[in-house]
């Protein structure tokens, strides 16, 4: 569970001191972790993916902790490097764009006989339609949809407009109910 | 079917007690390892400072061929003064009976016969 007592300035100061620099992490790991497993999880689907990729990130965060110079959140420096970690796991896994080949209802298909996932065939095929928007829709999809994030904490993580993200949100809805729609 | 409908279904299960794991294995996999800084400041010589060096033994060594190829001529050059030294010249005159042809053949040191 993330500490309650968190205290965001703090952190950053004693981040930047090598004695205090291990514990504060730590406490980082703790706050953070959850969150970012979860926007990890959403882009990827698979428990054993995100869980690598969510290590990759605290692990990256730790070994650039010096270039981190607090000008922007902690939360916004470790979406970025999970953002950056699930798009490269994305291309080199070749599955970051579901091709028009992909013969409808396979994600969902695939998804069902996770064991991580325990949802019905609409839920399954839902997943789908995400999984089938482009790679920076499906983020803002998902930052919007799932983490309820609001668009200016979106747009400075993202380095987007907030205007060109609620463009992108409603597209994405249009796309997914489209896609449901034909699935009726 | 509509978006909103799927919106408080939480579909995508984790295995038991997995985040109070993720945070030991996280932190024992980050804070045991060195940040990027660490090993910067332990680097003696770098490529710059081996391509600088280089440079410099290069210089160094181009600079001191063209000293001794200098220096060469420099000894012939003291030679051929020692040849013609006015002391050396008097003294013959004085001391030496010779005529002007043998003197003149000594100046240009060409052959008397």
């Amino acid at each position: 569970m993330a500490e309650s007592n968190y205290n965001e300035k703090m952190i950053t100061m004693q981040l930047k001191d090598e004695n205090l620099r291990s514990a504060a992490f730590s406490i980082v790991v703790k706050q953070y972790s959850q969150k970012i497993y979860w926007h990890i999880r959403h882009m990827v689907l698979s428990h054993e993916d995100a869980d690598d990729i969510v290590q990759d990130t605290f692990v990256k965060a730790w070994a650039n902790i010096d270039k981190f110079r607090g000008d922007s959140l902690i939360s916004t420096w470790l979406y970025r490097i999970a953002i950056n970690e699930t798009l490269n796991f994305l291309s080199k896994n070749r599955i970051s764009t579901v091709s028009i080949e992909t013969s409808e209802g396979a994600i969902a298909k695939q998804l069902e006989s996770d064991v991580h996932f325990n949802g019905d065939r609409a839920d399954a095929l839902f997943r789908e339609a995400i999984q089938r928007l482009p790679e920076k829709q499906r983020l803002v999809f998902n930052m919007k949809y799932f983490e309820e994030m609001k668009y200016e904490e979106i747009s400075e993580i993202l380095d987007t407009s907030v205007g060109a993200l609620k463009a992108s949100y409603h597209i994405a809805v249009k796309k997914i109910e489209d896609f449901l729609s034909n699935k009726d | 079917m509509k978006i909103e409908d799927f919106k408080n279904k939480n579909t995508l299960n984790i295995p038991e007690d997995y985040f109070e794991t993720l945070h030991s294995k996280i932190v024992s996999k980050s804070c045991n390892s060195k940040t990027t800084a660490t090993p910067k400041r332990k680097r003696v010589l770098g490529w710059k400072s081996i391509g600088y060096a280089a440079s410099i033994a290069i210089v160094v060594f181009i600079g001191g061929f063209i000293y001794n190829s200098n220096s060469g001529n420099s000894h012939e050059i003291v030679a051929n003064e020692e040849f013609y030294d006015k002391d050396y010249i008097e003294n013959m005159l004085n001391n030496y009976p010779i005529d002007d042809y043998t003197f003149y053949c000594y100046l240009t040191n060409t052959n008397m016969n």
